[in-house]
């Protein structure tokens, strides 16, 4: 397995008078599912916007393999990012969306071959369920040719039995790549992740036991025995 | 080619408003313009590159500002699809006035 490394350091971010982000520092690797929890509003989805390179900062240090990229997005086969709201184009089908996103035939074979979305092909974006687009919408991202991909609440509205199924999808590509990943379900993230990030106060601080998420104030004490 | 592809899907969502709206707007200077071939032209044209346009834009950022990451993910910025764009009108633009100019002096 070839290991490629991701590394964010030193961001700095405002919102207005308020320092949304101050203390980041994070990395992650081939083979590894980070993670990142925190409160509404304590800055997840920008900082992973930051780490795209979408979103403007005052300053940052983003680096994949040890180069160090500002706008890694613009750069082939770095970094995909699925966000929060849906991001597919909802006037074409979506067997006509993975012609245009994917060029490799056998890349596309395996999303038209999926078992649970080769029935929903000739249907537009917004025409499947919630559940059924988050699971096409990262099945398509996996089949990018890129080392990481930020996922932005992917278990967001969908149902359990999808969430299980999102869960698999992500393992199954360890191999060849390596996920940042935040959303509110915190037990599917537990789950599926590796190692876990909380940001809170601006900063970034590394979880190595459940309850420390309860010291943090973001988990409420009485889930300390479900965990 | 795949962001050539891409680019013009983007072409094709801004202007299902661009084009009839600019084509509109040509319309409209037909009433206003004494030869109507270049009033329709002049009008269609600058309608199509700077007002059309403009107003595409920010549609497109009001009910559709999602989307563009279908794009980022395969590496092309606003400003990348902003410039395709303005391309590929600015060449349809050039190939109306050579019409134009067939018209009124060919």
């Amino acid at each position: 397995m070839v290991k490629h490394t991701l590394e964010v350091d030193s961001v700095l971010y405002s919102f207005g008078e308020r320092k949304l982000l101050s203390d980041v520092y994070l990395n992650c690797g081939t083979g590894e599912i980070v993670g990142l929890l925190g409160r509404n509003g304590c800055g997840k989805t920008t900082l992973l916007k930051i780490i795209f390179g979408t979103k403007h900062t005052d300053n940052k240090h983003i680096s994949i393999d040890g180069k160090v990229y500002t706008k890694p997005y613009l750069h082939a086969g770095l970094l995909a990012y699925l966000p929060q709201q849906g991001f597919l184009p909802k006037n074409i089908p979506l067997s006509e969306i993975l012609n245009l996103y994917l060029p490799q035939q056998d890349k596309r074979n395996i999303v038209k071959q999926n078992i649970r979305i080769k029935q929903h092909l000739t249907k537009r974006a917004d025409e499947l369920s919630k559940g059924e687009l988050r699971y096409f919408e990262l099945l398509l991202l996996l089949q990018l040719d890129v080392k990481f991909l930020l996922l932005d609440e992917p278990f967001s509205g969908v149902e359990p039995l999808y969430v299980e199924q999102i869960e698999e999808l992500l393992q199954s590509h360890l191999p060849t790549k390596g996920f940042l990943i935040t959303d509110h379900d915190y037990r599917a993230v537990l789950r599926v992740s590796q190692r876990l990030i909380l940001i809170t106060d601006g900063a970034c601080r590394p979880i190595t036991h459940t309850d420390e998420l309860i010291d943090w104030g973001y988990m409420p004490a009485s889930t300390a025995t479900e965990s | 080619m795949t962001k050539l592809k891409l680019l013009f899907l983007y072409y094709r969502s801004l202007h299902s408003f661009n084009l009839p709206f600019s084509l509109l707007v040509g319309v409209f200077c037909i009433a206003i313009s004494e030869n109507k071939v270049a009033g329709l032209i002049n009008g269609f044209s600058l309608c199509l590159l700077t007002g059309g346009f403009a107003l595409a834009l920010y549609l497109y950022e009001q009910r559709h500002s999602q989307q563009y990451y279908f794009y980022h993910n395969q590496g092309l910025s606003r400003l990348q699809l902003a410039v395709g764009t303005l391309s590929v009108n600015l060449l349809l633009i050039f190939l109306l006035f050579l019409v134009k100019i067939y018209l009124l002096h060919g």
